[in-house]
């Protein structure tokens, strides 16, 4: 489980940008992606010091 | 072009026989300034005289010669050994025998200008150019040394000092051991007799006494140091014996197969040979000469290059009497040809006439020339190509048992040479030209060499320079952090060279024109690894007995993965029997090449690039094909992998131990002891990356081993992690590994919305081929140090070429896309 949750990173690095992609705007789109991959990076602090030793 | 040639040769005649005359001279001054060099040579034979050591002490170990071997190229090489060479051979008094005018006339300049050269440097020079120009080699029993120098005489006096060194090695080591052993022996002796001779005066005296109870244990101890010293004397004889042996059997330990002789020709060919190559190399450079200035000249003086220009074909001529060169040179045209001719000459000259070295001057004049003048994209497709075929000798290939015949093409490729590596070297010297193309040609002259319509969207490209930035960033912020600069070079030099090659492929190829050439090269490069993976195994590894846990390098997978997943996506995208007669020609070779790689990462990756094409692909007939027979195979699939899951070595199973294996491999197997391995080093990085999880440590430092691990020393000792995710997290924390793979978000969304209107099978077939090359690199980065391997560089960045370019292609980045037709296959479906 801690092995999958440490490779959420390179999953949501793939699967937000292809979501924003569904974007009508191209600018608009590439905005969210980028920034929902900054977010889900920042998230991805809690996942380690929170999540992967809570389930680990 | 066939009557460029003649026709350049006749307009340029005089400068090129002018440019063919100065390489001569050049050439004679050259040869002349430089030394020739004698070889000397000797062979010989080192074996144990057995029959002497049973005879002299046959209780004693017959000392072995094997270890010494192995040792004696180090132990002649040791600098002590070379200044003791240079010293007895009185090297400083010859200094100048044998050196040629040039370098005593600077020996000779620099003493009136810097004052007469100290008897130390000078030694210090003799012993450095030993240690480049004296050989030694072992072929099984025989020890070989040879030496090349300027002066024959000598080149046989150190070969005649490096042998008689060779025959006194073990005396000097392991005589004197013995004979100190035997001292000490003798010594021990000695006391102990001296201490029975006081215990037997105090018994003695205890007699007198009557104190019977110091006469007991005086009598004892003396019983038991009697027998002591008889085994002291015993020892010592025998170490006496051992090195009388060692000194009488030394002698015939040696057999001279060839004694020390020194060639009577300097080395390279006859004189005659070299004129001939001189003169060839000198017509060859007036020819290059002469071709060159016709092509800067920019005139057209061919029947071809008229056709070409015009586009029409020419079909007659007229010969004008009297018709003579043309002798208006720019200055440009002026000083190529006297840089063809110095080079040509100096090449000749230094290497006395060497055949190749000769010729290599000129031809690399022409191949500088063409790579100024010819597209960028066919340096880059060489270099993928060698990527894909050659041995990376950091991944291990073959398991270090066999080289294949691509292992020097890879050690130049993939290893130091001139502090970078082949790869760095020509990417960053290619990075080098295009921005010098970009700045000082012409819109109208650059667009007629390279496709710079269609580039890659502004983001995409702008994503690969910040991601440049960001390493620069963790490279300046971990040293001044007390990082060390040469752990941080070898930490970001692959990671480094990515955004380079993505820039470069993307503004050199063109796409989907340059697809197939891209498809050859990866088909060529999974052909030859299969075979040569086949090869391997049954042709070395099986032979011998050997069970390889791997025949090609790690990063192999990539190109595997590549092949399985396009071969895939073509039959996906387009099912004609054209592309099943493709796919089926070119998978068995892949199936084998992927099965000897046996990296159990790479079937996750294709399963995770086949999840992700088949989510991502409108609903067409052969994705409702497949997702109802998965329905309805569901059942008996899981039935079969419960039934397979506890039998280890039934054949029947072996896909359900595979995956076994990748989901949760049994305990005391070799995937558990690795998984387990890779845990601790991820709980290392992470726990060290939580130091300061948003800037992160920059590049130069390594991780702390809280937990220890067997595979610490694997990860260069904690500064490169197998699972370079979480190792650049740590590197650069949350900020800095944002920055650093930023792009291939940015290269992901442009490949979400290409998908979304790309029509062309070709075209998509080439984006989910880059799909799948993206998420491999990132699987092997979370597996196994993706972002340490250049092969994989070289994928990711032609991936982010075919993304950028087709991006353009289909307008995805303009706010209304029209030139390409929307309709897209989603909708259709």
């Amino acid at each position: 489980m801690s092995k999958f949750l440490l490779l959420t990173v390179c999953l949501a690095m793939v699967i937000i940008p292809l979501v924003a992609a569904r974007d009508a705007h191209p600018a608009r789109g590439l905005k969210r992606a980028m920034l929902g991959v900054m977010a889900f990076n920042l998230f991805y602090i809690v996942v380690v010091r929170v999540l992967v030793p809570l389930f680990g | 072009m066939r009557d460029f040639l003649p026709r350049a040769v006749s307009r340029y005649r005089v400068s090129a026989l002018t440019c063919a005359v100065l390489t001569g001279l050049v050439a004679l001054g050259a040869s002349w300034a430089s030394p020739e060099l004698y070889y000397a040579e000797s062979v010989t034979w080192v074996s144990e005289p057995l029959i002497v050591h049973w005879l002299a002490n046959p209780s004693a170990r017959v000392p072995e010669s094997k270890q010494e071997l192995a040792d004696i190229q180090e132990l002649l090489m040791s600098r002590e050994k070379l200044v003791a060479t240079a010293k007895r051979i009185g090297l400083l008094d010859r200094w100048d025998e044998g050196r040629p005018w040039a370098l005593r006339t600077k020996d000779r300049l620099q003493a009136a200008i810097f004052g007469p050269v100290d008897d130390k440097d000078r030694l210090e020079a003799l012993v450095k150019m030993l240690e480049r120009r004296v050989f030694v080699s072992v072929d099984g029993s025989k020890v070989i040394i040879s030496a090349q120098w300027g002066s024959p005489m000598i080149a046989l006096a150190i070969v005649e000092a490096q042998v008689g060194a060779l025959t006194q090695l073990r005396v000097r080591r392991e005589m004197k051991a013995v004979e100190a052993q035997a001292k000490s022996l003798d010594d021990q002796y000695a006391g102990l007799r001296e201490d029975m001779a006081a215990r037997l005066e105090r018994i003695s005296v205890a007699w007198k006494a009557a104190d019977w109870a110091v006469v007991s244990r005086e009598h004892e101890q003396l019983k038991r140091d009697q027998l002591r010293s008889t085994d002291l004397l015993v020892q010592a004889e025998q170490k006496h014996i051992a090195a009388e042996v060692f000194r009488s059997s030394n002698a015939l330990r040696f057999t001279p197969l060839r004694l020390p002789r020194v060639e009577r020709r300097p080395i390279g060919l006859p004189m005659a040979a070299r004129v001939a190559v001189g003169v060839a190399a000198s017509l060859v450079a007036g020819l290059v000469c002469a071709v060159m200035l016709a092509m800067v000249s920019g005139r057209l003086i061919s029947k071809g290059q008229v056709e070409r220009e015009t586009g029409l074909p020419v079909l007659g001529g007229l010969r004008l009497r009297g018709g003579g060169e043309i002798v208006e040179h720019s200055r440009l045209a002026l000083l190529l040809a006297g840089g063809i001719a110095l080079t040509t000459g100096v090449a000749v000259g230094f290497t006395h006439s060497h055949p190749v070295f000769s010729l290599l001057a000129p031809l690399l004049i022409v191949g500088a020339w063409l790579l100024w003048t010819r597209p960028l994209k066919w340096p880059l497709l060489a270099l993928l190509f060698v990527a894909v075929t050659g041995d990376d000798p950091t991944g291990r290939p073959y398991y270090r048992v066999w080289q294949s015949p691509f292992w020097d093409l890879g050690r130049i490729a993939f290893t130091n040479i001139a502090f970078f590596t082949g790869f760095e070297l020509a990417v960053y010297g290619l990075t080098v030209v295009m921005v010098i193309r970009r700045v000082f040609r012409s819109a109208r002259s650059l667009a007629g060499v390279d496709p710079v319509a269609g580039q890659a969207p502004r983001p995409l490209q702008y994503a690969l320079m910040v991601s440049v930035g960001f390493i620069a960033w963790l490279v300046v912020f971990g040293v001044l952090r007390g990082g060390v600069f040469r752990e941080a070079l070898w930490q970001f030099r692959a990671l480094l060279l990515l955004p380079f090659i993505g820039l470069l492929a993307s503004y050199a190829f063109e796409f989907p024109r340059d697809l197939p050439r891209l498809l050859g090269v990866l088909m060529a490069g999974s052909i030859i690894k299969g075979a040569l993976g086949s090869y391997f195994i049954y042709a070395i590894a099986s032979p011998r007995g050997i069970d390889p846990p791997h025949t090609t390098g790690h990063h192999d997978s990539m190109i595997f993965v590549t092949a399985v997943v396009t071969a895939i996506a073509m039959l996906w995208e387009h099912p004609s029997s054209k592309n099943l007669r493709t796919a089926l020609l070119w998978m068995p070779m892949v199936a084998l090449g992927l099965r000897f790689n046996d990296r159990r990462v790479a079937y996750v990756e294709i399963a995770m690039a086949l999840m992700f094409i088949y989510a991502l692909s409108p609903w067409q007939p052969v994705k409702r094909f497949i997702t109802r027979a998965a329905v309805i195979a569901m059942p008996v699939v899981l039935l079969y992998m419960a039934a397979g899951w506890n039998a280890r070595h039934s054949p029947v199973f072996a896909p359900v131990q595979k995956v076994r294996s990748i989901i949760a491999p049994a305990q005391e197997t070799e995937e558990n002891s690795s998984n387990v391995e890779r845990d601790i080093e991820n709980y290392n990085i992470v726990t060290t990356w939580k130091e300061n999880m948003f800037l992160g440590q920059g590049f130069g430092h390594a991780f702390r081993e809280f937990v220890p691990s067997n595979d610490f020393s694997q990860s260069s000792f904690g500064h490169v992690g197998h699972n370079s995710i979480l190792w650049v997290l740590w590197i650069g924390g949350v900020i800095g590994f944002t920055g650093v793979f930023g792009y291939i978000a940015v290269a992901l969304y442009f490949l979400g919305r290409t998908l979304q209107v790309a029509t062309d099978w070709k075209d998509r077939v080439a984006l989910l081929s880059s799909l799948s090359i993206i998420l491999t690199y990132l699987l092997q980065s979370f597996g196994d140090m993706g972002t340490q391997s250049v092969l994989i560089d070289f994928f990711v960045g032609c991936a982010l070429a075919i993304i950028g370019r087709m991006a353009t292609r289909w307008g995805v980045w303009r706010a209304e896309p029209a030139e390409q037709p929307v309709t897209t296959a989603v909708l259709a479906t």
